[in-house]
C-alpha cells in the first residue's frame, strides 16, 4: 500500500528527523504509531501524504510518488491532521462541496457516522466544540472510503463515551482494501484497537510488527519478585513490579502498550533484538 | 482522470472555493461599493463644472491598482495558515486547478466586478448632479489608451499574486515593500546606465520612461519613440506571465 524507502527528511536549519528510514505499510491493517514528542510522528505522516517533501529518498503510494502531491493519490488518501479546519458550514453543506473529489465517498456511511458519534447534523461546523469538530471530520473521513487514511492524534480532544465510539467505528470500517495509520502520544487510546505496532524513535522506526508477533515473544505481568527471570524491561508499581519478560510459555498476553512504548524507548536493546529474531 | 486539469474537478473546486468564501468576498465588496461612493460623491460635489474623462480616469485607476493588489493579496491566505494549508494541499483537485481558480478570482473576476461596480456609481452619481446644457462624456476603459491599464494591473497583479503564495503571513506589505525596493534599485540602475550613455547628468530615470536633464539652462525632456509602447506593453505581459508561473511553482511546492 504504502513504502517509504531511504527517507531523510529535516527542516531547515534543523537536524535531520529521519534517516534513511524504510518502512512499509500493507493494506488490511490498523497501524499505531507511535514516539515520543517531537519525534516526528507527524512529520512522519505529512512525508505520507506530500505535505513534507524529503531530502532523499521517496514515499510511494500504490505505485505513486506522493511527494507532487497528485490527484490520483490525493484521491485515495486522507488525512485527519492533530489541529483541523473546518469551514463555516453545516456538515451537509460541507458533503455537498467536498464530497465530490473523493469518488468512493458514501453520503448514507456519513450520516451514520455522525448519527454514532452523536454530531448535531445542523449546526455550522466551526461553531462547534474541538471534539465536535474533530468527531464531524473523522465522520468525513471515514465516509469516504480511501484505501489510506491517516489520523494524527485522532482522538484528542474526545470525551471517553467519544473514544469508545471511536475505536468501535474504526475496528468497524477496516477491510482487506484498507489501510490505517493512527498516530497518538496516547498509547491508551490505541488499546484493543491496532493489530501492527510501529515505533519512531531516534530517527528510525525501531518497531513495525504485529501485536500478536510481539506477545509472542514477550509477555508482561505484574511480578513481585522478577529474580530469575528473563526480565526485558521492568517499572516499580503500587502493585509490585511491571515487567516484560520472555514468553517461555506459548501463551499469548494483552500487551501493556505503556509499557512496550516505555521499554523500547528507554533503549531495551535486548527487547528489540528477540523482537527482530525469527 | 487527468492529474493536471480536469472541467469537472474544476468546477467543483471553484464552487468549493465560492461557497467557503463568498462571505468575505461580499464583504470585501461592500467596502469596496462603500469607498467609491464616498469618494465619488465628494468629488463630483467639489468639481462645479462635473467631471471630465479626465478626471474619471484618476478616480478610477488608483482604487483598481490598490483594490486589486490588495485582494490579490488575500487570495492565497488559506495556504499561510497551518490548519487551512493541510486541508487545502490535501484536496484532491491538481495544483493547476487550485492555482487557476486564485488567478481567476483576483484577475477575470476582480477586474470584471471592478468595472461593473465603478461604472454603475459613476452613472449614478453623474446622474444625480445635473448641469444644464452640459454633456458629460464617460471614458471608456476599454477602449485605447485606457485598455491599457488592463495589462499594468496583470503585473501589478500578478507581483501580489506571487507575494500572497510566497509570504505567509503580511502579503500585502512584504509584496509592496520587495515591489518598491525593486523599483529603486532598478531607477537607479537605469540612471547610471543612462548617464553613461548620454555621458552627462540626468533626472532618476525608470526603465523605458523619459529622460530628464538640463543643458544651457533649458529643461529638455527626450520620451519614449512611440512604437516602444507595444514593445513595454510585451515586455510587462512577459514579467507578469514570469510572475504568475513563478507563483504557481510555488504552490506546486508547497510544504507545512
Amino acid at each position: 500500500m504504502i513504502e517509504i524507502k531511504d527517507l531523510n527528511f529535516g527542516y531547515p536549519k534543523k537536524p535531520l528527523l529521519f534517516k534513511d528510514l524504510d518502512l512499509t505499510l500493507n493494506k488490511g491493517h490498523i497501524y499505531g504509531l507511535l514516539g515520543k514528542n517531537g519525534a516526528g510522528k507527524s512529520t512522519l505522516l505529512k512525508n505520507m501524504i506530500g505535505l513534507a517533501a524529503p531530502q532523499k529518498g521517496n514515499c510511494v503510494f500504490k505505485g505513486i510518488n506522493v511527494a507532487s502531491r497528485p490527484v490520483s493519490a490525493l484521491e485515495d488518501i486522507y488525512f485527519i491532521a492533530e489541529e483541523l479546519f473546518v469551514p463555516s458550514l453545516t456538515p451537509a453543506q460541507f458533503v455537498s462541496n467536498t464530497a465530490g473529489f473523493y469518488p468512493k465517498f458514501s453520503k448514507s456511511d456519513f450520516y451514520n457516522y455522525l448519527n454514532v458519534l452523536d454530531v448535531d447534523l445542523d449546526a455550522v461546523m466551526d461553531k462547534l466544540s474541538y471534539g465536535q469538530q474533530k468527531k464531524a471530520m473523522i465522520a468525513f473521513g471515514l465516509a469516504t472510503n480511501t484505501s489510506l487514511l491517516i489520523m494524527d492524534e485522532p482522538t484528542n480532544g474526545l470525551d471517553i463515551p467519544s473514544k469508545v465510539q471511536f475505536r468501535k467505528l474504526i475496528a468497524s470500517v477496516l477491510t482487506d482494501e484498507r489501510c490505517i495509520v493512527i498516530s497518538t502520544h496516547q498509547v491508551r487510546d490505541l488499546d484493543s484497537l491496532i493489530d501492527t505496532l510501529l515505533i519512531l524513535h531516534d530517527r528510525e522506526i525501531v518497531v513495525n510488527h504485529p501485536l500478536d508477533d510481539i506477545t509472542e515473544k514477550i509477555t508482561f505481568g505484574v511480578f513481585n519478585d522478577t529474580a530469575g527471570l528473563q526480565v526485558f524491561y521492568e517499572e516499580e508499581s503500587m502493585r509490585g513490579k511491571n515487567a516484560i519478560i520472555k514468553n517461555t510459555t506459548g501463551k499469548l498476553s494483552k500487551i501493556d502498550l505503556e509499557l512496550f512504548f516505555n521499554a523500547v524507548t528507554n533503549g531495551s536493546k535486548s527487547l528489540i533484538e528477540i523482537l527482530k529474531a525469527n | 482522470m487527468s492529474n493536471i486539469f480536469n472541467p469537472k474537478r474544476f468546477g467543483m473546486l471553484f464552487i468549493k472555493h465560492t461557497s467557503e468564501h463568498y462571505k468575505t468576498y461580499l464583504m470585501s465588496l461592500g467596502v469596496l461599493i462603500g469607498v467609491m461612493v464616498l469618494g465619488g460623491s465628494f468629488i463630483v460635489y467639489l468639481i462645479p463644472g462635473g467631471i471630465d474623462k479626465n478626471v474619471q480616469t484618476l478616480l478610477f485607476v488608483p482604487i483598481f491598482f490598490l483594490a486589486g493588489t490588495i485582494f490579490t493579496s488575500t487570495i492565497f491566505a488559506d495556504f499561510g495558515d497551518q490548519k487551512k494549508a493541510v486541508a487545502t494541499l490535501t484536496l484532491p483537485a491538481s495544483h493547476f486547478e487550485k492555482f487557476l481558480v486564485g488567478w481567476l478570482y483576483s484577475y477575470v473576476i476582480f477586474s470584471a466586478v471592478f468595472v461593473s461596480s465603478f461604472y454603475t456609481i459613476l452613472i449614478i452619481l453623474l446622474n444625480l448632479k445635473h448641469i444644464p446644457h452640459r454633456h458629460t462624456e464617460i471614458f471608456n476603459v476599454f477602449a485605447e489608451p485606457a485598455s491599457s491599464l488592463f495589462i499594468v494591473f496583470a503585473l501589478l497583479q500578478s507581483i501580489s499574486f506571487f507575494g500572497a503564495i510566497f509570504f505567509k503571513r503580511f502579503h500585502f506589505i512584504k509584496a509592496g515593500f520587495c515591489f518598491f525596493i525593486c523599483v529603486g534599485i532598478l531607477t537607479l540602475l537605469n540612471t547610471s546606465f543612462i548617464k553613461a550613455l548620454f555621458e552627462r547628468d540626468v533626472r532618476p530615470a525608470i526603465p523605458f520612461g523619459n529622460i530628464f536633464f538640463y543643458e544651457d539652462n533649458r529643461f529638455i525632456a527626450v520620451s519614449n519613440v512611440h512604437h516602444a509602447d507595444v514593445f513595454v506593453s510585451c515586455l510587462i505581459i512577459i514579467v507578469s506571465i514570469i510572475f504568475w508561473v513563478a507563483a504557481y511553482y510555488r504552490l506546486k511546492e508547497k510544504q507545512v
